[in-house]
């Protein structure tokens, strides 16, 4: 009973880091309508910085986590700018494999500049202290990762919800025209919509390598951000947090469970097959939008 | 399709329906295939190494150039599919001594069932939803080789892969198999030109351009996507396959995520929706990976010693993903549309515009 509640809190912790990188994708999509797969570097880049500034003695240690925040979002709008507003209007694949570029690109320069060896952020950061709920051990950087997802899940949902930047987004993603016609500038909403979700990712970086260490394996994170957020649908918030949840306990529980018996490799493969069999039974996500077409 | 050129009228339906129409598309075919025979001669063996991997990665490219260029049935999952045929053609060789060709096909035909597998979920999805299946479906071929069949494939370990031979003559230099390679790479590509203008290609396009309006038109929508799967699929397979009897000895690294969407991306540089497009792509790839063994270690000197030593890894990553997307930003439409444009210009000589 034990084990299972330390998966469970392991899982749910997973899955919502999960759940921010879906949250990524979803955003990118309802605004532009482009599947984002560059994931796997936007949560590699965001890490490796933050690594830079927190490691860095010198340095106050809540303007570090600032600054990374600061340069992630000028990350993303700098990618915004160059690769995707040239696109405009292209059909949707050619974004879409540009994304993927963008990914291999950001995995290249991370690795030329810090190479392949396995990065541990300070203690401070990455506390490595364990709680003790009866025979329950729970690491606590687990527990931080859980509130600060929580958290940000939160104020993404009421910045949505009440800001004018938020409204604005919410128009776009119904209908580029109309969001033209009512006076919004949909591009700087693309560009906006690119710098959330490079937030996002950065947010889910740095938890992850807190939880694993930072280095290049990382980016299995970002493709399962993408997995997670097909799982609940494009369009939609709930499903992207309820997959994310779904796939960070399958995994933890299957690699906990039936690692021994099927092979360590399940954990890593368990999400696809699953997004694989749940596509049969509803293609668009489980909350996804059933487009009615007609010719 | 196209203008022809001028003053060419066609008065047979023969003539219709040829592939090279006049005499100097025949001078230039024919001599474009004595240059095939006559040129390996003289190249080094690193030139015909490069002639080989062009070769079978053209078959591959034609594959998904079949299912993403004629069917947009988006695919992001080849390189796994490549493996599946590879592995399946040295599995017989090596377990049960069976000979190169059947087993080649067989390879195929193996990459060709397991995308039927996957394409099974193409009647539900389609357009960028196809993304997730085949990636999954590359993920599970890893997990399938490095850990289901693990007895059989060694793992991680690797297997080794029979050097083919036929009626006693064995394909063992570099020379004897480039000839090989090129023979199958160009029967592939006229089989492929021919499939997109027969009647299952037309249903393909159709399928592409609408696929309600296809289906309103009463076509099988889910046979002809499927067999776009089948199809395809059965190209990597062979491709894979002729690429890891070459080596003479493979394990799934050889099939990593970085080629499955070099796959893709690649495709789009070619150019969707043309048989050439396939060629270049591939031409394209190549010869960027051929530059870039040559500047990595120029870079390499330049830079300081702390980070040069991950150079090598890293500078194909960046200089590709720079390269592909300056690529889609400036000419989305790929080679093969700029070699339309070429083409027609100069047909058109003294009124094109």
């Amino acid at each position: 009973m034990a084990t299972f509640i330390q998966l469970l809190v392991a899982g749910i912790a997973i899955g919502l880091i999960y759940a921010l990188c879906a949250l990524g994708v979803n955003i990118i999509y309802k605004s532009t309508k482009i599947l984002l797969l560059a994931g796997g570097g936007l949560v590699l880049m965001p890490a490796y910085i933050a690594w830079v500034f927190v490691s860095w003695e010198a340095f106050p240690p809540a303007l570090a986590i600032i600054v990374t925040f600061l340069l992630s979002a000028v990350l993303g709008w700098v990618l915004y700018r160059t690769t995707q507003h040239p696109l405009i209007g292209q059909p949707l694949l050619a974004p879409a494999i540009c994304t993927t570029m963008l990914w291999f690109l950001l995995r290249g320069v991370t690795f030329l500049i810090w190479g392949g060896n396995p990065r541990m952020f300070p203690s401070w950061l990455a506390g490595r202290d364990v709680l003790h709920f009866g025979p329950v051990n729970i690491p606590e950087v687990t527990v931080v990762a859980l509130v600060a997802c929580a958290l940000v899940v939160a104020v993404l949902m009421l910045y949505f919800k009440y800001s004018r930047g938020g409204l604005a987004m919410r128009v776009t993603a119904e209908s580029h025209t109309i969001a033209e016609i009512l006076g919004i500038k949909v591009r700087r909403v693309f560009g906006n919509a690119w710098v959330i979700c490079l937030l996002l990712f950065a947010v889910a970086g740095i938890l992850t390598g807190a939880i694993t260490g930072i280095s290049q394996d990382l980016d299995m994170i970002g493709v399962y951000g993408i997995v997670v957020a097909l799982l609940g649908g494009l369009e939609s918030f709930t499903g992207a947090i309820v997959g994310g949840l779904l796939i960070g306990l399958a995994q933890t529980l299957v690699g906990g469970y039936l690692g021994a018996k099927l092979g360590g490799g399940i954990a890593e493969v368990v999400p696809f097959i699953i997004i694989w069999l749940v596509m049969y039974w509803r293609p668009y996500g489980l909350w996804g939008l059933v487009r009615i077409e007609r010719i | 399709m196209g203008e022809r050129p001028c003053g060419v009228f066609n008065t047979r339906y023969e003539q219709d329906r040829a592939i090279l129409r006049t005499r100097w598309q025949w001078a230039l075919f024919i001599a474009f295939l004595l240059a095939l025979i006559v040129l390996p001669r003289f190249m080094s063996s690193h030139l015909l190494y490069l002639g080989i991997q062009i070769s079978t990665t053209i078959i591959a490219m034609l594959g998904i150039q079949l299912m993403m260029g004629y069917t947009h049935q988006i695919h992001l999952g080849l390189a796994g599919f490549v493996g599946m045929g590879a592995y399946g053609s040295s599995l017989l060789t090596y377990h049960l001594g069976l000979n190169f060709f059947p087993a080649m096909l067989a390879g195929g035909l193996l990459a060709a069932a397991y995308g039927l597998i996957i394409g099974t979920s193409a009647l539900r999805v389609k357009g960028l939803y196809m993304v997730i299946p085949t990636v999954s479906a590359h993920f599970i071929f890893f997990y399938l080789v490095n850990e289901i069949f693990k007895k059989w494939t060694f793992g991680t370990d690797g297997i080794e892969a029979a050097t083919p031979s036929i009626f006693g003559f064995t394909f063992n230099s570099d020379l004897s198999y480039f000839y090989l390679v090129a023979a199958i790479a160009l029967i592939m590509g006229i089989l492929a030109r021919n499939l997109v203008r027969s009647k299952i290609g037309r249903a393909w396009v159709a399928i592409r351009d609408n696929d309600l309006g296809a289906e309103c038109l009463g076509i099988n929508i889910f046979y002809y996507k499927l067999l776009a799967f089948a199809v395809g699929n059965f190209y990597a397979g062979i491709a894979g396959s002729l690429w890891a009897h070459y080596v003479g000895y493979h394990n799934a690294e050889f099939y990593g995520i970085q080629d499955t969407v070099y796959y893709a991306a690649f495709t789009i540089v070619g150019g969707m929706g043309h048989i050439m497009g396939a060629v270049f792509g591939t031409l394209f790839w190549r010869v960027l990976g051929e530059g870039v063994n040559y500047v990595a270690p120029i870079v390499q000197d330049i830079l300081p010693s702390t980070i040069s030593a991950n150079v090598g890894a890293a500078m194909g990553l960046i200089i590709f993903a720079l390269v592909v997307i300056v690529f889609l930003v400036l000419e989305p439409r790929g080679v093969a549309h700029r070699w339309e444009i070429f083409k027609r210009s100069y047909r058109l000589h003294p009124f094109s515009y």
